[in-house]
């Protein structure tokens, strides 16, 4: 199969975050190692769904991705080209193609500033991209295409319900025409009956619009919703990646089956027939991982092997099935 | 880490519940005026099982959560209703016998643990005072009582971080210590608010799975206060939808899942996307909740609705009475809604 060349590719990316403080006079503080070599490849169009829990590193990734944050060590191409060595004009016709909608839309728009000002911002930082006399015609366009009503444009932030905020944040995002959004828990803060509502639109702009989503959110049944393929995070590492189906049915990391078996079901007609692993504890914190394998402290396949050696992500990413694990779970036999 | 089954679905509770809250009434004062934020509730919770309460934002089910404690202070103010509880209106009581019920033989488990402890003292100093006040015990002995709570609720080593503070704890462990200090003095309700929110999902899986547990060998009635459609699925027995301060639908949990009788329960039903397949588009119920509550003519879901008719915004629909015995809906086309026909 001849794979089409990648729209966005990250490569072993890593960020540390130094400590703030040292505990002990004379000692280095010790580095929050939030990220910590993460690899994937996103083809044009397609949505990569990140799933993990909190502390998983990410937050950092989507940051990183976007060029909110500076990578440790590591690369992010966006069609070839390392998004974190250019300067200038061509790092900002870069950050036009990748662009970011964040989780919290209360947080992330200027209140002082109304729909119509918020929306041409990003024209007046990209001056080249449009003429100032088109610019009503396409923040226009971008209110009816994220479903925003055209006579609020003069409102303010804090006159409109979550979702129609997030669908700002949408409609801002998608301003400069990007290729590639990378969603951080999009419709989390989101009531339940506005989530699909946004979750619809966002399917909807991919179909209409070709864009690529790496769609990042702890709710595992929403990812599964939403994407084509899926990485799972547990503190900085990927521990699988693989398509949709394969990572949700086929789950070959003990974490992936854990966290799936975690999620509770709307349907009481599964109770007393469904059973579940339950995870012993917290996840560790990120400033001292377990050596060897991250998960092996919660793990109930977890030997001496583990401790010792960190199990790498093995397979091809773009087309099977990979995980990072010296027992991997069995594939079931159909 | 053992594999453990889904809890079974229990029996129907007999006999007379535990609490009844009935007509409560409860309004704020604003800016803009009087606001009702619950209007007419009645719930029922019965000794060993779990009603849920499942609404989203501004649906006031956390409202009436704290005022079954009486937690409502001004600008709010229970304006009618009872919170009947060992023969007793809860709401008519003296603030003395009051405290004597609240805290004591009705407790609270918050969202917000780590706001809810309190950052000077050692976990188990706070468990302890709560002994030595309430219960008159000498200092070594509540002590030792609320390490025994802490092992309880499965906080491992419960001796030593007994005597570390809330910030050492992690998330599922602050949760669980402030389930050791609602079950500290033997409560006969627990009202769980949004206990598992801020949580990740494997520690909200053990939490739930914990609070089952303690409520099997306590037989104390839970109140639940959810947003999560899956938590209630697998965990209450019974279920109140809240809806702009309402409540539009109740009945047993399997019954309203596999057959609402409210246009709001059925989207809520429809709208979420499942880890067990794959659907298509999801459904969407068009609008937002109502943010500011107002006394409206009709039916406060009437604008959202995808089968609402002209009587829907003209008049409000009551709770009515359904079979099986317990089930309700406020809905004027509950009969065509719970039989598939609209």
């Amino acid at each position: 199969m001849a794979a089409s060349e990648p729209v966005l590719s990250v490569e072993n990316l890593t960020r540390h975050f130094a400590g703030r403080r040292a505990v002990l006079p004379g000692r280095p503080a010790p580095a929050v190692r939030a990220v910590d070599g993460v690899s994937f490849e996103l083809s044009a169009g397609e949505t990569l769904g990140i799933v993990g829990e909190s502390g998983c590193g990410k937050s950092t990734l989507a940051r990183m991705i976007v060029g909110l944050e500076t990578p440790t060590s590591g690369v992010v191409r966006f069609r070839g080209t390392d998004v974190h060595a250019v300067r200038g004009r061509q790092a900002r016709e870069l950050r036009r193609r990748v662009q970011i909608v964040l989780q919290d839309p209360y947080t992330s728009l200027n209140p002082r500033r109304t729909v119509r000002e918020l929306l041409r911002q990003p024209f007046e930082i990209h001056r080249d991209l449009l003429p100032r006399k088109q610019q009503p015609a396409r923040i226009a366009e971008l209110v009816e295409l994220v479903g925003l009503d055209p006579d609020h444009l003069d409102r303010y932030p804090f006159q409109f319900s979550g979702g129609q905020r997030q669908r700002i944040g949408i409609a801002r995002a998608l301003a400069l025409s990007p290729d590639v959004i990378v969603c951080d828990e999009p419709v989390s803060a989101l009531d339940v009956s506005i989530q699909a509502q946004v979750v619809n639109l966002f399917q909807r702009l991919q179909r209409e619009l070709g864009l690529a989503y790496v769609f990042i959110a702890h709710d595992l049944s929403v990812v599964r919703h939403t994407s084509d393929r899926v990485g799972v995070m547990y503190l900085g590492k990927l521990a699988e990646l693989g398509s949709r189906r394969d990572v949700y049915d086929t789950p070959r990391h003990p974490y992936t089956s854990a966290l799936l078996s975690a999620v509770p079901m709307p349907d009481p007609q599964l109770r007393g027939r469904r059973t579940r692993r339950l995870l012993e504890g917290d996840p560790p914190s990120p400033v001292d991982p377990p050596s060897g394998c991250r998960f092996r402290t919660r793990c109930w396949k977890a030997t001496d092997e583990c401790a010792m050696v960190e199990p790498l992500l093995a397979g091809d990413d773009r087309h099977r099935q990979a995980f990072a694990c010296h027992h991997p779970l069995p594939v079931p036999t159909a | 880490m053992a594999e453990t089954m889904v809890a079974p679905p229990r029996r129907p509770a007999e006999g007379a519940p535990v609490l009844s809250v009935r007509d409560l009434c409860v309004e704020f004062d604003t800016r803009d005026g009087v606001r009702p934020v619950v209007q007419d509730v009645s719930l029922d919770v019965y000794a060993g099982r779990t009603l849920a309460v499942l609404g989203e934002s501004g649906s006031g089910k956390s409202v009436t959560a704290r005022s079954v404690m009486g937690l409502i202070d001004p600008p709010g103010r229970i304006t009618g209703g009872q919170v009947l509880f060992g023969g007793r209106d809860l709401v008519q009581a003296s603030a003395e016998e009051r405290r004597l019920v609240s805290g004591e033989q009705i407790a609270i488990v918050f969202q917000d643990a780590l706001s809810a402890l309190n950052p000077v003292f050692s976990v188990g100093e706070q468990i302890a005072e709560l002994l030595r006040t309430r219960r008159g015990m000498g200092r070594r002995e509540a002590a030792a009582r609320a390490v025994d709570l802490m092992a309880r609720v499965r906080i491992p080593a419960a001796k030593r971080r007994a005597k570390e503070y809330p910030h050492q704890f992690s998330g599922g462990m602050r949760q669980r210590a402030m389930i050791a200090m609602a079950l500290a003095l033997d409560p006969a309700v627990l009202i769980a608010d949004e206990p598992t929110t801020a949580l990740d999902v494997t520690v909200q899986a053990q939490i739930m799975d914990l609070l089952l547990d303690l409520q099997d060998e306590t037989g104390m009635g839970m109140i639940l206060i959810t947003h999560d459609l899956g938590v209630v699925a697998e965990t209450a027995d019974t279920l109140a939808v809240m809806y702009a301060g309402r409540v539009v639908e109740r009945g047993r949990v399997d019954d309203v899942f596999a057959r609402p009788a409210h246009p709001y329960t059925r989207g809520l039903l429809h709208s979420i996307p499942r880890l067990d397949r794959e659907d298509e588009a999801l459904w969407a119920i068009p609008g937002s909740p109502p943010t500011v509550l107002s006394r409206v003519a009709g039916c406060a879901f009437a604008n959202r609705c995808d089968v609402a008719i002209d009587r829907c915004r003209t008049s409000r629909p009551e709770l009515i009475e359904l079979r099986p015995a317990g089930r309700a809906s406020a809905c004027h086309r509950h009969e065509e809604v719970l039989h598939g026909r609209v």
